[in-house]
């Protein structure tokens, strides 16, 4: 290329500025937005990939087998197999076992305070483990005392500023019973620096992992108790295979009574993050994503830079048509086809070019709204690679959507361009209808996606849970203040504007974890074993919640201190298989004191106490006093007045957290955050993509109206009406979008009645989702089009006819 | 420098051939002002466009210079065609992006000349059109007269030995027009061989010999 082309090429591109403008701004558009998700993506799977090792770590998942029960996977193993499995294996160079110690609780120091989110316990192999970089203390010895405590920066700078805080130190005070509190007295060892935002562990505080607290659980318990994430990093491809694993069952078998009731298997370390969503008890992996998520915002991306990339391709080709005849002056004057392919390829290089500049400029505006769009924070730096890539790709795409015109352009002979002089482009050739009906299929996709998604999010907002929990307040005393509950309780409940307070030792929504519940069979009069989740609840909470009973009653008062009475579920009687009278049919709780036989004493209708991404399970409430969520129907007036006093009684009592509450209904919203994420990413990439299509059906529209200004003069003569001719130029482009929605439609049913197989209780893609795609792609396509088609009809025909 | 030997072209309109060009036999010499004529349709300009090595005939022989054009390859032609002839427009055909030094400039560049010797010959011909003041405008900024001084610089830039031109006062008024034809008579005069295709018998005169066609035949072909 040389000065002369590149000045024609900028001139050319004023010539047809707004062509241009919009060619150039959907174009870096939709490569902000495709590079924005694709740094997020880059980010999500880069996940605990800073370990050098990580290809040889993995995570050990224990599945549950047990009789009675569904299988369960769960995040955590025996706290015995770390070193079990090292020993016995050969293949594992060594192990980690983290355990959850406490969350959100008050450390005290240097006379200042300062919230513990999160802190572990962890073997003392943990920095050799893991590489994590110490900025006071020394890797060996901080774990060399069981009194030692590692805190992160951040908590290090909230207490001590920037002093070396080691040796100092750090207090934590809590209830022992009702009435006693205590304060463990740490002593700081170390300071951990900050980790990388991408490690699914994220931590305020770890201390030594000790095994006596496991030694008072009798050996069965021990073995199949789950407590610990355990880590292994294995000998260098020792499982390149994926079949490591296989070769537990045999070792377990050696020592652990009924090993065949749970299986291994490893977990590879930098899968966590996204590969994580089946397992349960996986409260230590931090903002875990769903893999199907990123799969949706990767299609997104596809999609939009493939809409955008035709919109490029079509107006590329519009203007190069218009060209025809330079082609054959240049061609007249000595050009060569190679010269001309240059010079279109060149064309459309340099517009990319511009567009991928402009679009770095869009990533940097739009990387803020961005991130609260997908509700993280994440480090999104450009790596090498990535610059490659984007670089790679603009390239590309100024080769792809200068490769027709060009060769068209660079095929013609210099007598037929001057024939061809009033260029012969219409809707009707191939290439560009194919363009423009994929395109609208891909946008006829997202509008069906984001439509069926915002249903199933409604419909999972509004179904009836068969509870009620409107104004609802739930305050987390946390498990140490258990027994502080009742007390505390009776306090709320005199607060004025307080109708109802009420406690459980779980919050509705999110009841994982289970136990093993021993149910006397009515024919066989022998307990039988069903794990299942039992949820300690204050007898009033069922008239809190406003759950119905079908036979029976809620617990008495008095039995929350006494005796042990159940209401059950539906499907427990079902599971259980419960025909007769339930009502004072024995239960007992496998391994909590063992020796007290508990009654049902009620059966509530089902309900759904976890996410409707779950069928409804089996479920037992106890009566209990230990019951540390409290739970408190308030009259919503004066509500900050409320929560003021609310404080007050919690400031009294408890020392160790800071005061927090939340109204259920939007602990419920937050049930279903990932849904309405992708929700509402799926709606501006909707109204993108039907922007960006428009404009580009806007500039073809233009173009080819503008040909057949003379067709259109001799019918206004002949006596056309505006509305006939509007119809007329609209008619080839509002097929083609029907043919689209015809297209997308079976698709994006396949598409979306996939993802809905995810809900256990989902809606039904309904017809007029279909409809109103169409009405919306054709109306769409009919008000841009006809925008530039009444300006046609309605001009006066003498001035066009003259102007041929 | 030219001899055409029963040239045809003809296109198919179903199974029989329309003929645009029939049996033409053509002799030009170098140095020759040889006018075109005929009614429109009558096959001036794909005679025009065949000489001018843009279209080739479908049968026939075209000896340019003694070389046997009908038998070279497209690239060998365009090589011919780059090098030995100019071409004159009725539309003038300037590149609308490019400015009147740019469009001048346009053919050398295609031949691969380097930049000095570009500048000179572009300004030597600006200098000899006087058109210097003008070489920053764009054809816009142009009269029709102006353009076709602009077009025919253009054609001349490279020294071709050949000078096509197809109707080139149609657009212009008629004091425009015999500037044009003055300035071809004097480019002739200094050895150029022009070919033009006119419907002006005023300016068919300025040549020293008229061909008339009809129908795709040569009907006439007289000195004057």
């Amino acid at each position: 290329m040389n000065t002369s082309n590149l000045k024609l090429i900028w001139r050319n591109l004023w010539k047809n500025a707004n062509i241009s403008a919009i060619n150039i701004i959907g174009l870096s558009v939709s490569l902000a937005i495709s590079a924005l998700i694709a740094l997020f993506l880059n980010f999500e799977g880069g996940f605990d990939k800073s370990n050098a090792a990580y290809g040889d770590m993995y995570r050990l998942v224990t599945t549950f087998k047990y009789p009675n029960s569904p299988e369960r996977e769960t995040a955590l193993a025996s706290p015995m197999m770390g070193s079990y499995l090292q020993r016995e294996s050969g293949d594992i160079e060594a192990y980690l076992r983290v355990m959850t110690d406490i969350e959100n609780f008050i450390g005290r120091a240097n006379e200042r305070e300062t919230t513990i989110k999160k802190s572990l316990q962890v073997d003392t192999s943990f920095f050799t483990f893991f590489n994590y970089p110490l900025l006071f203390g020394d890797k060996k010895s901080v774990f060399d005392k069981p009194e030692n405590i590692v805190i992160a920066r951040q908590v290090s700078e909230a207490l001590f500023g920037a002093e070396n805080p080691v040796g100092k130190m750090f207090d934590y005070t809590f209830s022992l019973d009702a009435e006693r509190d205590t304060t463990v007295h740490y002593m700081i060892s170390g300071v951990l620096d900050d980790l990388p935002k991408n490690s699914h562990l994220q931590f305020d505080a770890l201390t030594f992992l000790d095994d006596r607290q496991f030694e008072q659980q009798e050996m069965g318990n021990r073995w199949h108790g789950v407590n610990t994430n355990t880590y292994f990093r294995v000998r260098p491809s020792a499982n390149a295979d994926g079949k490591l694993a296989e070769s537990f069952p045999k070792l377990l078998k050696k020592e652990m009574p009924n090993s065949d009731m749970v299986s291994l298997s490893l977990q590879p370390f930098s899968d966590i993050h996204l590969g994580s969503m089946a397992l349960e008890y996986d409260h230590n992996n931090f903002q875990k994503s769903d893999r199907k998520y990123m799969k949706v915002l990767g299609l997104v991306a596809i999609f939009i830079l493939l809409i955008s990339s035709i919109n490029f391709a079509n107006l590329t080709t519009v203007l190069g048509m218009r060209r025809v005849q330079e082609v054959g002056v240049r061609k007249s004057l000595g050009a060569t086809g190679a010269n001309i392919l240059g010079q279109f390829l060149g064309e459309s290089m340099l517009m990319a070019m511009i567009g991928g500049g402009l679009a770095i400029v869009w990533v940097e505006l739009l990387r803020k709204p961005f991130l609260s769009l997908v509700g993280k924070d994440v480090d999104m730096a450009y790596t090498p690679a990535m610059i490659s890539w984007f670089i790679g790709a603009v390239i590309l795409l100024g080769l792809l959507a200068g490769i027709y015109p060009a060769i068209q352009a660079a095929r013609y002979s210099a007598v037929e361009a001057f024939k061809n002089s009033v260029t012969s482009l219409s809707v009707k050739r191939p290439f560009v209808q194919g363009l423009v009906v994929l395109q609208f299929v891909l946008s006829g996709m997202l509008i069906i996606g984001a439509l069926v998604s915002h249903n199933q999010l409604k419909y999972m907002q509004n179904k009836d849970l068969g509870f009620n929990y409107a104004q609802v307040v739930e305050i987390d005393l946390g498990m140490g203040n258990g027994w502080k509950s009742t007390a505390i309780k009776k306090e709320l409940a005199a607060v004025p504007g307080v109708m109802e307070a009420s406690g459980s030792s779980a919050s509705l929504g999110t009841l994982d974890g289970q136990n093993g519940l021993l149910v006397r069979n009515q024919e066989t009069k022998q307990f039988e074993n069903f794990p299942m989740a039992t949820v300690r609840v204050a007898p009033n909470f069922f008239r809190l919640y406003d759950m119905k009973f079908v036979v029976g009653h809620a617990p008495t008062e008095e039995s929350a201190s006494k005796e042990m009475e159940f209401v059950v579920n539906q499907s427990f009687l079902e599971k259980v298989g419960l025909k007769g009278d339930p009502i004072g049919n024995e239960i007992m709780i496998n391994g909590f004191e063992a020796d007290k036989v508990g009654r049902i004493v009620g059966v509530i209708h089902d309900i759904h106490h976890n996410t409707l991404h779950h069928k409804i399970e089996p479920i037992s409430f106890l009566a209990s006093d230990f019951t540390p969520i409290i739970s408190l129907k308030v009259n919503p007036a004066n509500m900050q007045a409320v929560l003021k006093q609310f404080q007050a009684v919690w400031n009294e009592h408890i020392k160790d957290r800071p005061f927090e509450y939340k109204f259920v209904d939007e602990r419920f919203a937050q049930l279903y955050e990932s849904e309405n994420r992708l929700g509402q990413i799926l709606l501006v990439a909707t109204i993108l993509s039907i922007l960006i299509a428009c404009l580009g059906l806007l500039a073809l529209s233009a173009f080819i109206i503008q040909q057949r200004t003379k067709e259109i003069g001799i019918r206004k003569v002949l006596g056309a009406t505006t509305a006939g001719i509007v119809g007329l130029l609209s008619k080839d482009f509002l097929k083609l979008v029907i043919l689209s929605m015809a297209f997308a439609s079976p698709l994006a049913y396949f598409l979306m009645e996939k993802w809905l197989q995810d809900f256990a209780y989902h809606t039904n893609i309904a017809w007029w989702v279909f409809a109103l795609t169409v009405a919306i792609g054709v109306s769409v396509a009919f008000v841009t089009v006809s925008f530039q088609g009444i300006k046609a009809a309605l001009a006066n025909p003498v001035n066009s006819l003259r102007s041929e | 420098m030219i001899i055409l030997k029963n040239i045809e072209r003809y296109y198919n309109t179903g199974s029989q051939k329309t003929w645009v060009l029939k049996n033409i036999n053509i002799q030009v010499n170098k140095g020759d002002f040889v006018t075109i004529m005929g009614p429109s349709g009558s096959g001036k300009s794909t005679l025009l466009n065949i000489i001018g090595m843009l279209d080739s005939p479908d049968a026939g022989e075209y000896i340019f210079n003694d070389e046997p054009v009908h038998t070279f390859s497209e690239k060998r032609r365009t090589e011919l065609h780059k090098h030995a002839i100019g071409f004159v427009f009725q539309a003038y055909h300037l590149i609308d992006e490019l400015t009147v030094y740019e469009n001048i400039e346009m053919p050398l560049l295609y031949k691969g000349e380097r930049k000095p010797d570009r500048q000179s010959r572009v300004a030597d011909i600006l200098d000899r059109f006087n058109i210097v003041g003008k070489k920053d405008l764009f054809p816009a900024q142009l009269s029709g007269g102006q353009q076709q001084l602009v077009g025919i610089a253009r054609a001349i830039i490279g020294r071709p030995k050949l000078l096509l031109a197809d109707e080139p006062t149609g657009n212009l008024h008629t004091s425009q027009g015999e500037m044009t034809m003055d300035l071809l008579r004097q480019l002739n005069s200094e050895g150029i061989t022009i070919i033009q295709v006119t419907h002006n018998e005023k300016f068919a005169e300025y040549g020293n010999r008229v061909i008339q066609i009809e129908d795709g035949f040569v009907r006439t072909d007289t000195n004057t």
